[in-house]
């Protein structure tokens, strides 16, 4: 990566626009991409990404670039932020439509089309393949549909209790798989 | 529920323990519901929140699909942030520094960076950053009366009103006067009320260095008959206990409801009526409370 972006957001934190706006060039398609992945509807990801930012800005004093990565700091923000959204009625009509009702996993190649597919995204497909079938689809379930472990529960008809392991021994797989970034 | 070693549980508390514990991962994927994410962010073992932060991260790598957001967000998101301000690291100051103001000092600058940290479950753990609402800017006399902003949206969808507010989400610190406020607002009416009584034309505030470290700050408004109590640096209560406010007059002390904290941000609407006058008390009792104090208070505020 050409610029530091850990270091855009550390000076982000004491108002250094510039920075900040060096972040959000060097970020805004992974989140974004994550972001539109969640919640389908491209008006509403927008809306979503922009909050994240807004948040980013707000809350960069807390970054810890000891803690973890600029990049894994803004996605988690963005995630929490679009599952938030999807799990309010009307964004879950709205994507409900977009997708045609269809399962809420998104199937993995759904924005794959107009999404370029970075060299990150193409090992963590292929670390989930690793996982057990039921494990991907729980975490698939988690992450990409924005549901709760209580909802994973009914829509595959598992109990609750297995549904926990699943996400749990499969998010320790990957996190074997993938390592940690820092 | 997380199985290996659950068959050897000791007892309720550990078995409570593990399965707390064993939703590090749903946390981490944001799969929990309001309730449950409460419930870890209260009780979950230092350890599971380490495995919480890196499975959050882990789940990061998960998403390396790309797509250009249109340019436009680009340049609304800079006109936005122009007019938006960040959380600052300016001291904390205190209104009435009852006691040692100079350990709540020393803790000040880190304000925002102590909300996040004591929110182990990751450092920007959405709730966390979910930055709340500083809006208002740093004015004490009207730091809740913006408009919501997306953590207060958040606490809204995902908080039910509660009869108390749990410390839970440390992170969400709404910066207002200095003040960290937690985003575990329990819904509308919670989120309103606090509003209310932070803004009220006669609010009344007094800061207290907690002995343990931290503060407590306690704002009134006799015309409103209510208050409210923010903690910065409040740890867990006990195991097996919880905390318990009180107004205390010539009659004794009436409860004023339950409450959680975690080390972070605290921010509790008091139940009941505040009459003029009454002491704010706040003691350490077994689960589900007590009719009565059977501790010393550790914090008493005179209103």
């Amino acid at each position: 990566m050409e610029i530091d972006v850990e270091q855009c957001l550390v000076r982000a934190a004491d108002g250094d626009e510039r920075a900040f706006a060096e972040l959000y060039d060097a970020t805004a398609a992974r989140v974004f991409g994550l972001v539109l992945r969640i919640l389908v509807d491209r008006a509403q990801a927008e809306e979503v990404a922009q909050e994240v930012y807004l948040e980013a800005w707000r809350g960069a004093r807390r970054f810890d670039p000891d803690r973890g990565a600029a990049i894994s700091w803004l996605l988690q923000i963005a995630h929490a932020r679009a599952v938030d959204r999807v799990r309010s009625s009307q964004a879950q009509r709205n994507r409900d439509e977009r997708i045609g009702v269809r399962d809420t996993a998104v199937p993995i190649d759904d924005v794959a089309e107009r999404a370029e597919t970075s060299l990150e995204s193409a090992r963590a497909k292929r670390a989930l393949t690793e996982l057990s079938e039921p494990q991907r689809e729980a975490i698939e379930l988690a992450y990409f549909g924005g549901l709760t472990q209580s909802e994973i529960a009914e829509r595959i008809g598992a109990p609750l209790g297995t549904v926990k392991t699943r996400l749990r021994d499969g998010m320790r797989r990957l996190r074997e798989i993938l390592g940690v970034t820092t | 529920m997380s199985n290996d070693g659950d068959e050897m549980n000791g007892g309720d508390d550990m078995h409570d323990q593990q399965s707390v514990d064993g939703l590090a991962a749903a946390y981490a994927l944001d799969a929990l519901t309001p309730d449950e994410r409460a419930l870890f962010e209260a009780k979950a073992t230092p350890a599971a929140r380490r495995e919480a932060e890196e499975l959050a991260e882990t789940a990061t790598l998960l998403s390396g699909t790309e797509v250009a957001p249109p340019p436009a967000l680009r340049a609304s998101m800079l006109d936005a942030i122009r007019a938006e301000p960040q959380h600052s690291a300016e001291p904390q100051h205190s209104a009435e520094p009852t006691a040692g103001a100079a350990p709540a000092d020393a803790d000040a600058p880190q304000v925002p960076a102590t909300t996040a940290a004591a929110a182990a479950p990751a450092v920007p753990r959405a709730h966390d950053a979910s930055a709340p609402a500083a809006h208002g800017g740093h004015d004490a006399s009207a730091p809740v009366t913006r408009r919501p902003g997306p953590a207060e949206r958040r606490a809204r969808a995902r908080w039910r009103p509660a009869r108390v507010i749990g410390a839970v989400a440390a992170g969400a610190a709404l910066l207002a006067g200095g003040i960290a406020i937690g985003s575990q607002l329990g819904g509308d009416s919670q989120q309103e009320a606090l509003g209310a009584v932070v803004a009220a034309p006669d609010a009344q505030r007094s800061e207290v260095a907690l002995e343990d470290g931290g503060t407590a700050t306690v704002i009134w408004s006799a015309e409103r008959a209510q208050s409210v109590l923010l903690f910065d640096g409040l740890a867990a209560a006990p195991a097996g206990r919880e905390y318990q406010a009180w107004y205390i007059d010539a009659a004794g002390p009436r409860s004023a409801g339950l409450f959680q904290a975690d080390g972070g941000s605290t921010a509790v609407v008091l139940e009941g009526e505040l009459d003029a006058g009454v002491a704010v008390g706040v003691t350490v009792e077994p689960e589900g409370g007590s009719e009565a104090p059977t501790t010393e208070p550790f914090l008493v505020v005179q209103t």
